[in-house]
């Protein structure tokens, strides 16, 4: 088994998890651990592809931006997040049905 | 390759620990613990500058901002009954579909198997790529910042005025 196809293996797996969890939970915070462990399994991948065709200073140029670029995901979803619980008392999504039409 | 193994192999566990823990508080700390260890498999792959990050933002900031929330909200983020049911069929569902991945990814393997064709840019540093070939990437990072700042300031100050 080479280090490639177990690099996709995982980051097939760890994407799979994400979207699990995003699917089956209610709870806001732990849809947004789904999320960023779905990110995880992105970069995961890029890294391998990168390795594999040895532009990898391409790549960490990429990486340094997605990096960044989910930084600011993760405060504006934790600050919605605090907001939906200081106005609700709780963080389940099916609860939040104020703009249901 | 064994090391490289055991750092894949953690991951997962990890990731799944940080979906499936109990509290939010621990699965904040796994989700550390798969930033940390994702970074060393950047660092194994001759990828210092993206693993660098990876730690000091993904496995520092995010965690803080992830451990602030869970213990700000506290036991209102534990699980709900429905949740904990659908959640611990997770480990099951994730080796059939491990399986069912393997199965099929090996008999397309050929297909992602990219060649080794470096090209131009493999010969640059990250430096070089990002300030000469891709600063329009740094204006929209940047745009990405500031309507991440405004938004935090427009989202908490509605609450100050309530």
């Amino acid at each position: 088994m080479n280090s490639l196809l177990l690099n996709y293996f995982a980051a097939v797996l760890m994407f799979f998890i994400g979207v699990y969890t995003m699917a089956a939970s209610r709870n806001l915070i732990r849809l947004l651990l789904g999320l960023e462990v779905s990110s995880k399994g992105c970069m995961l991948a890029f890294v391998a592809a990168a390795s594999a065709t040895a532009n990898m200073a391409f790549a960490q140029a990429l990486l340094v931006i997605m990096i960044s670029v989910e930084a600011v995901v993760v405060a504006v979803g934790l600050i919605l997040i605090i907001r939906a619980w200081r106005q609700r008392g709780n963080v389940d999504a099916a609860k939040l049905s104020d703009l249901k039409g | 390759m064994t090391l490289h193994l055991f750092l894949i192999v953690s991951m997962i566990l990890c990731s799944l620990g940080a979906v499936m823990a109990r509290r939010t508080i621990h699965g904040a700390i796994f989700l550390a613990l798969v930033s940390i260890l994702l970074a060393a498999v950047m660092f194994s792959a001759n990828a210092p500058w993206a693993g660098v990050f990876e730690l000091s933002v993904c496995a520092g900031l995010i965690t803080v901002l992830f451990a602030s929330t869970a213990s700000m909200v506290g036991r209102g983020a534990s699980y709900s009954k429905n949740e904990r049911g659908a959640l611990k069929w997770l480990p099951a569902a994730l080796v059939v579909f491990g399986v069912i991945i393997w199965a099929v990814g090996a008999h397309f393997m050929p297909v992602f198997t990219p060649a080794r064709h470096p090209g131009a840019l493999s010969a640059m540093s990250v430096g070089d790529i990002i300030w000469r070939i891709r600063p329009m990437d740094l204006l929209g990072q940047l745009c990405i910042f500031v309507a991440g700042v405004l938004a935090v300031r427009i989202i908490l100050g509605e609450g100050k005025d309530e």
